[in-house]
């Protein structure tokens, strides 16, 4: 079980690392959203905010800065209960974006959320203070 | 932690974030006027159909939780994201409607600084 939870942990820190740094790389390929107009919209809002390269796309380096440092804190194994309650947010929204605009995506989203959701019951005992 | 201090901007912020989240469904506040690539964000946004009212009912959530006491700090947990992502839209594309986003923010650091020994097993 131990090294199950290793593989999950630092799986999950990379997969976090790559997409991350693809928000400002740019290396993997696009999704495409010719079908999905409304996830199209929604992606170029965060890109752009949608007023074309306006130079205002914080959204996207949030999201992307975010993910690098919750990568790279569950690599090197360091404020694992933190880096979850992080990761949240980022769960949530992208498992909402594609269920609902971009469904055959959703495979890999669902993953990212299992596994935080997996990692924070095995850390339950840092959360349970949260609840008094 | 439970000064009466504490206790008065913990009451704001919860009244603050029902009236904002229950606004979100009836629209019972003014319309603010936005800067172009502040309204163009906010109507992508409210295009996807899921975003504005996910929002608005975490929103009634946390806002229920910190009036009556409730899970404090998991209240205060849930609403960090959605203060940083109010402060960050305002900063970016509307600098001039910053104000509430502000006393929202800095409601939320003070009340998890006042508790913050119970967030110590995070780390």
């Amino acid at each position: 079980m131990k090294i199950f939870h290793i593989i999950l942990r630092v799986g999950l820190g990379l997969m976090l690392l790559l997409f991350g740094l693809n928000k400002f790389l740019w290396f993997l390929q696009d999704f495409d959203f010719d079908v999905y107009p409304q996830a199209e919209y929604l992606f170029n809002a965060l890109r752009y905010s949608w007023s074309e390269a306006s130079g205002n796309g914080y959204l996207m380096s949030l999201v992307g800065l975010t993910e690098v440092v919750v990568g790279l804190l569950l690599i090197f194994k360091k404020w694992i209960p933190f880096a979850l309650v992080v990761l949240v947010p980022i769960s949530v929204n992208i498992v909402l974006f594609h269920a609902f605009l971009n469904p055959p995506n959703l495979g890999p989203a669902i993953v990212v959320a299992l596994i935080n959701g997996y990692l924070m019951y095995k850390n339950r005992d840092a959360f349970r203070s949260l609840f008094v | 932690m439970n000064s009466t201090f504490t206790k008065v901007l913990r009451l704001i912020l919860a009244l603050g974030l029902l009236a904002y989240g229950i606004n979100k469904f009836v629209g019972f506040m003014p319309i603010p006027e936005l800067p172009e690539s502040g309204s163009s964000f906010m109507s992508s946004l409210r295009a996807t159909g899921y975003v504005i009212p996910i929002l608005g009912i975490l929103e009634i959530i946390i806002g229920l939780l910190l009036l009556f006491n409730k899970s404090v700090p998991f209240a205060l947990l849930l609403l960090a994201p959605i203060s940083t992502n109010i402060i960050l839209f305002h900063l970016f594309l509307d600098l001039p409607g910053i104000g509430v986003a502000l006393v929202i923010a800095f409601l939320n650091i003070m009340l998890i600084y006042k508790h913050w020994t119970v967030y110590r097993p995070l780390f």
